[in-house]
């Protein structure tokens, strides 16, 4: 045999070993261990690895683990880890990533693996707490969970009976399992759900919705050539762990990196173009962009002929006149032409070169173009929501919308599973959510609740607090504290958290719930151009079971008696109808053994079984059930690659009877197709006659299109048109409440919406690692400014807002812009007693009131203290920052109903007696600004062109029956002067 | 790129991923990959991680980078122009695109696809010729002669499937672009100390591979003394003490790799002769200073910018890094 002969018969070999190795579900090839996963143990180790003890040093001590995968509850990426639990204690010794994870793929940021200090926190709530003396007095009892359900239970079965089922509010920060607690609500006929969206993303949700009707984007920046981010999205955006790492792949392949922030974050310091324009400018210098692209005719003609609602657009502006497509380019370009780079260099204050350079990267950039705006510049101004509308024209000049690189619709890349029972939606409608004042708003005015409350709009009788915080979070804290310490306006606290946080103390009653490894949730986000379901599972529980154990209630795994949500729904449902009489048991009740409460092993083994294209395979291939898949690898990957499905032909057997308008939108008589696919979509309403809309008509193909009533992009909103905002109908630049022109000689725009990296709002309050990274929120300020306000770095200053104020420690940094100044909002936790709250991120504050005026004042910081866990000992850090939202009045955008945050302040050095953390508020002045902003609304009573409460194609998380979007539609709450 | 796993991968793509693989630090897996090429690897794992550790972490570091910049050192230039092959055939470049393991794997693919798709071959013969040619005759060659046992065998094994391979797809007849830009080596009576020493070090500048055990070995056969530091750092001191004897010695290690360079050129012509010539040209120079060693004594008394620090070599400082 020749030396040629020789080497190929070893390949052979190695052939020959590899095909068997992997045909017993092995990893043959470790991979590299520089790069790639190959530092994850192999997954048919995860039974039994080994590794050496640390704490054994210099001794080798083996120990052993049993691997067992979840997800990370600190920000909404959900990216997986996997637990390594210690095999003779069942203890959790610590978090890394999970390879198998499509979406995070094995990589995590810090805050991941710091899931194992929020676990072992020595201050977290263990028990279920009643309150002892008055509400905020900081007195508890600790109480059995059964009393707490009954007591539960009783209150809202009665509000239900008397038909008040709207004084039960659910309201969330983290959501957990996509849907769960909607069911929840939507078993129980209440229209209760209340969300953050409206502090957080409804602003740029908005901006999509009028596009293409989905309010997410989800960009393939993985084969990007050009990304164009309004964010910090490589350290905090959503879901910025996946991401990030696909941008900087992109990076890596060559791609351009163009960031417009007003800070030099962490992510314009990685890019290739970082602009700073002036905060709400944005849209002026993307209108720019997009005006160059329309100028120098590099738009993609055919894309924009055959998507966008043009025709729509020009019958709208010309009823008598045929529309021809010549005629909407010529109107195309004199619309936008005043958006010259000398207009958005004055408005944005960039310089015109810099302007025109990322013009021309993104004129090159092809279909190949993605873009992000999540919070950001839409959540910081009047108008915001034109930001991501006007980012999303420049996706859609470039035709760059479901192709590969682009961005793609949410939905597309995103899968929820339908579960074992759909309940129908309520039959009532909340006004204390979704008032008419605000029809266009995207989601619950959530932040508005203690003003409507303090009107008089209504009561709550069971108001939920689940991982949220609005005391803390959102703007005006203290006219919250009021509202949730007056009984008459809620009845009943109920705070589910894992830990302390600043609404728990005014809370009656303090429910533990798990952290992320100790609790069940599906769920799937568009982390990529692919679908994927994750399974966060409480780990001790999937640990014990793969020793043989059986737990049917996760409490007995978890620490303390801390449960999860999801069983604890399931209880109190049951517990609210225990004969079935008011028809919601039917919903919490085994299928498999009727009467008998359902158990979450039956309810995610059904949903794995029948939901899940392709895991039962999967999982019988390797000789396991859906559900002991899910608990053994923690995820599942549906599809890859979602293509253009907007172009997707409508089969011939969903066309029966149609009917087709002058602008191709096509109805029809054929029923929905079942899916098990449940994600969210937008429902455009049906024809005259019943029809619903399954398409549009293009040359001589029905295609799927998109969401929208007109089945287009919409370039053109007829929702924004006929709802009284004709103004905005088109893509455009709104001047922001901080504009230069709104200003007084003596303000600056104060940006207070950024993340700090490691920390994810109030549920990091309790993880030791990120705290001692970062526990701080220094001002920053440009040293031109500093330098004039005779302002050093350390120096405590004050920065009057229009209700009060606070004071903090600059910053003097080149890394903000020249007269703006920053401050995170991450940080100024506090607590009002010593003893009791998180010790190591909160302060303990006194907080004095006289009438209308309020005053918060440290008088202790954190500090070192002695505990089960010998780090709380080694605390060096005092400052823990200052709590800025308590001083911001509410800012809702009339169309969007998002907060803006960016506030108008005055600096200067702070005051004799002023002291760091400082905050000062008049809440009446809070009125005044709300009142001042409500007068900017067009209440649907004025402006709803079908008498009813809200466009009803808009996506909503309960959604109504047509009787209740009737603006005289039932309200599900007592009137005044009658009985329900 | 993506495998179609259904397609059955040709017997040398395997047998390149396997020796890739057998680069990277032993693990569970190595070792059935290890027997499954008839090697012999140490008995056990610890004795295995330490044979790993010299020859490729602190002796020969597996990257391409560190053979072709000018400087001698990772990343560069030539990182740059590997990165952007990755680029050319559609791939992201990894972190590390010049690793060997990452090319032999990358090579693995492009014969796979080749196996589906012969307008691959343009990509597979560039990989081959440009940026594994272009320095692994020499590499390996100091493998083979100075490696512990498992890995003198593991680099005559690629050094066979890499003849076979030329065999396929043939030699390009042009000298890789890597080595086209390489400056000549600089003679220390016209520069610095440190700028000659930093050659001598460069392997496409002098075509020569010095390891740490060369410079020992150098010290022990001139009976010198031999100061610890890092291999530039060594290198002078051992110049300074005795010029004449120093040079000499290293005009012979020129000479002889330049003799081991050209017996390559079965792997690729041109490259050896480029490395033949190199080490001839270094041997040249390195003579002349030794019947000049009166005109090298103001350089050899140079003070180095790195004492009494020397900066960090490469190999060193990718085991910092691990």
């Amino acid at each position: 045999m020749n030396a040629g002969d020789i080497v190929r018969k070893l390949g052979e070999r190695v052939s020959a070993l590899r095909r068997d190795t992997e045909a017993r579900g092995e990893t043959f090839y470790p991979g590299s261990s520089r790069i790639h996963l190959a530092s994850f143990p192999p997954k048919e180790r995860w039974d039994d690895w080994v590794e050496l003890d640390s704490k054994a040093w210099p001794q080798r001590v083996a120990k052993h683990y049993t691997l067992v995968p979840t997800t990370c509850f600190n920000c909404e990426s959900a990216c997986g880890l996997l637990a390594y639990v210690d095999r003779e204690s069942f203890g959790v010794r610590k978090f890394e990533g999970n390879p198998e994870h499509p979406g995070s793929r094995g990589r995590n940021c810090a805050k991941g693996p710091a899931t194992l200090t929020q676990v072992t926190d020595p201050d977290r709530i263990l028990f279920p707490l009643k309150r002892a003396g008055k509400r905020g007095e900081g007195r508890w009892t600790q109480v059995s969970w059964d009393d707490v359900l009954d007591d539960l239970a009783q209150r809202i079965r009665k509000a239900i009976e008397e038909r008040r089922q709207n004084e039960i509010m659910y309201h969330v920060g983290r959501p957990g399992e996509d849907g769960f607690t909607e069911r929840v609500l939507a078993a129980w006929g209440v229209d209760g759900h209340n969300s953050h969206t409206n502090i957080c993303s409804s602003g740029g949700r908005a901006g999509y919705q009028y596009w293409m009707g989905y309010d997410r984007p989800s960009p393939d920046f993985a084969h990007s050539d050009v990304i164009l981010l309004v964010s910090s999205h490589l350290e905090s955006g959503h879901y910025f762990n996946p991401h990030a790492q696909r941008i900087l792949d992109a990076k890596k392949r060559g791609a351009k990196v163009i960031v417009l922030d007003v800070r030099l974050s962490n992510t314009a310091t990685h890019a290739d173009h970082w602009l700073a324009p002036y905060p709400g400018t944005e849209a002026a210098l993307l209108l720019a962009v997009a005006n160059h692209l329309i100028r120098t005719r590099r738009y993609n003609r055919d894309f924009v002929q055959r998507w966008w609602n043009w025709r729509e657009f020009l019958r709208a502006e010309n009823p008598d006149r045929e529309p021809v497509f010549a005629d909407f380019e010529e109107r195309l370009a004199s619309l936008y032409s005043d958006y010259t780079f000398t207009f958005a260099a004055e408005e944005t204050g960039v310089d015109i070169q810099s302007i025109e350079t990322i013009a021309e990267t993104v004129a090159k950039a092809g279909t190949r173009f993605s873009v992000h705006n999540w919070r950001s510049a839409a959540a910081g101004n009047l108008g915001g929501w034109q930001v991501s509308r006007t980012l999303f024209l420049l996706s859609a000049l470039l035709g760059a919308i479901g192709t590969e690189g682009g961005t793609f619709p949410n939905a597309w890349n995103k899968y929820v599973p339908k579960p074992i029972y759909t309940p129908p939606h309520p039959k009532v409608w909340n006004e204390l959510t979704y008032p008419p004042e605000y029809p266009l708003g995207m989601n619950e005015m959530s932040f508005l609740l203690p003003y409507f409350l303090k009107e008089g709009r209504g009561r709550l009788d069971v108001y939920f607090t689940r991982v949220y915080n609005p005391v803390w979070t959102n703007p005006g804290g203290f006219s919250w504290v009021d509202v949730l310490s007056d009984e008459d306006l809620v009845g009943l606290h109920v705070a589910l958290t894992p830990t302390w946080n600043e609404t728990a103390y005014f809370a009656d009653y303090v429910l533990p719930m798990g952290m992320g490894a100790e609790r069940h949730d599906v769920h799937s986000y568009e982390t990529h151009d692919g679908q994927w379901i994750g399974f966060r599972q409480p780990v001790l529980r999937a640990a014990r079971e793969r020793f043989g154990e059986s737990v049917d209630d996760t409490r007995r795994v978890n620490p303390g008696e801390v449960w999860e949500e999801n069983e604890f729904w399931l209880e109190l449902t049951w517990r609210i109808d225990p004969d079935g009489s008011l028809g919601i048991r039917q919903y919490a009740e085994s299928r498999a053994n009727p009467g008998q409460r359902l158990s979450l092993d039956e309810y995610y083994g059904w949903m794995f079984e029948h939901s899940v294209p392709g895991l039962p395979e999967k999982a019988a291939a390797e000789g396991l059930s859906p559900l002991e898949y899910m608990r053994r690898y923690g995820c599942f990957e549906v599809s890859r690659g979602a293509g253009a499905r907007h172009e997707a032909e409508v089969p011939p057997d969903e066309l029966d009877d149609t009917h087709i308008t002058q602008d191709g939108r096509v109805y029809t008589r054929t029923p929905k197709p079942a899916s098990p696919n449940i994600v969210p979509a937008p429902g455009p309403d049906p024809d005259d006659e019943g029809r619903r809309p399954v398409g549009v008509k293009i040359a001589d193909t029905v295609r799927r299109g998109f969401p929208t009533p007109s089945g287009k992009l919409e370039f053109y909103s007829t929702t924004l048109a006929a709802w009284g905002w004709p103004e905005y109908a088109l893509p455009t630049y709104i001047r922001s409440h901080i504009h230069r022109e709104r200003m007084a000689p003596d303000q600056m725009p104060l940006i207070a919406t950024f993340r700090l990296p490691v920390q994810i709002h109030t549920r990091s309050g309790n993880a030791k690692w990120l705290n001692e990274i970062a526990h701080t929120n220094p001002v920053w300020i440009h040293p031109r400014d500093a330098d004039q306000k005779g302002i050093s770095t350390g120096t405590l200053v004050r920065l009057e807002t229009e209700i009060g104020y606070f004071v903090a420690r600059a910053w003097v940094t080149e890394g903000i812009r020249p007269g703006v100044v920053a401050c995170s909002h991450h940080m100024g936790r506090w607590k009002l007693n010593g003893d009791s709250g998180q010790r190591q991120s909160s302060a303990t504050v006194h907080l004095k009131r006289d009438a209308n005026r309020w005053n918060l004042r440290r008088t202790a910081t954190v500090s070192a203290f002695a505990s089960a866990d010998p780090d709380t000992s080694r605390i060096w850090w005092s400052d823990v920052g200052v709590h800025q939202n308590l001083t911001f009045g509410v800012h809702p955008d009339p169309i969007s109903g998002q907060h803006c945050w960016h506030q108008a302040v005055r600096v200067r050095p702070a005051e004799p007696g002023d002291e760091h953390g400082d905050v000062y508020v008049d809440t009446r002045k809070a009125d005044s600004v709300y009142r001042e902003w409500l007068q900017l609304t067009r209440t649907a009573a004025d402006t709803s062109p079908d008498g009813t409460r809200r466009p009803h194609w808009f996506l909503r998380p309960l959604k109504p029956s047509p009787d209740a979007f009737r603006l005289d539609g039932p309200t599900g709450r007592r009137q005044p002067g009658t009985e329900g | 790129m993506d495998t179609v796993r259904n397609i059955p991968t040709p017997a040398n793509a395997e047998l390149f991923r396997a020796l890739g693989v057998l680069a990277e630090a032993p693990g569970r897996q190595h070792r059935a990959i290890a027997r499954a090429l008839q090697l012999s690897p140490p008995q056990s794992d610890e004795e295995w991680q330490a044979a790993f550790t010299e020859a490729l972490v602190l002796r020969a570091c597996p990257y391409a980078s560190i053979c072709l910049n000018t400087e001698g050192m990772l990343g560069g230039n030539a990182r740059d122009r590997i990165a952007g092959f990755w680029r050319a055939v559609g791939l992201t470049p990894p972190d590390e695109p010049d690793h060997l393991p990452v090319l032999l794997a990358a090579y693995a693919r492009l014969v796979e696809h080749c196996a589906r798709d012969p307008r691959w071959h343009n990509a597979r013969q560039a990989l081959l010729n440009e940026h594994l040619l272009s320095w692994l005759p020499p590499w390996l060659d100091r493998i083979e002669n100075w490696g512990p046992p498992f890995y003198a065998d593991w680099a005559t094994l690629l050094r066979q499937a890499l003849k076979l391979e030329v065999g396929v797809v043939g030699q390009t007849s042009r000298l890789p672009a890597h080595l086209r830009t390489i400056p000549a080596m600089r003679d220390p009576r016209d520069d610095t100390l440190d700028a000659f020493v930093g050659d001598l070090l460069a392997p496409a500048v002098s075509g020569i591979i010095l390891f740490r055990e060369d410079i020992q070995c150098a010290a022990r056969e001139l009976g010198e003394g031999c100061r610890l530091g890092e291999r530039r750092f060594m290198l002078r001191t051992l110049m300074q003490q005795s010029p004449a004897a120093c040079f000499n010695w290293l005009a012979r290690y020129a000479s002889a790799s330049a003799r081991s360079h050209l017996q390559t050129t079965e792997l690729h012509e041109e490259v050896a002769r480029h490395w033949t010539a190199r080490a001839k040209r270094t041997q040249r120079l390195l003579a002349d200073l030794a019947l000049d060693v009166r005109g090298a004594l103001p350089i050899l008394a140079q003070a180095s910018c790195g004492d009494p620090q020397p900066p960090m070599d490469t190999a060193r400082d990718i085991q910092n890094r691990r």
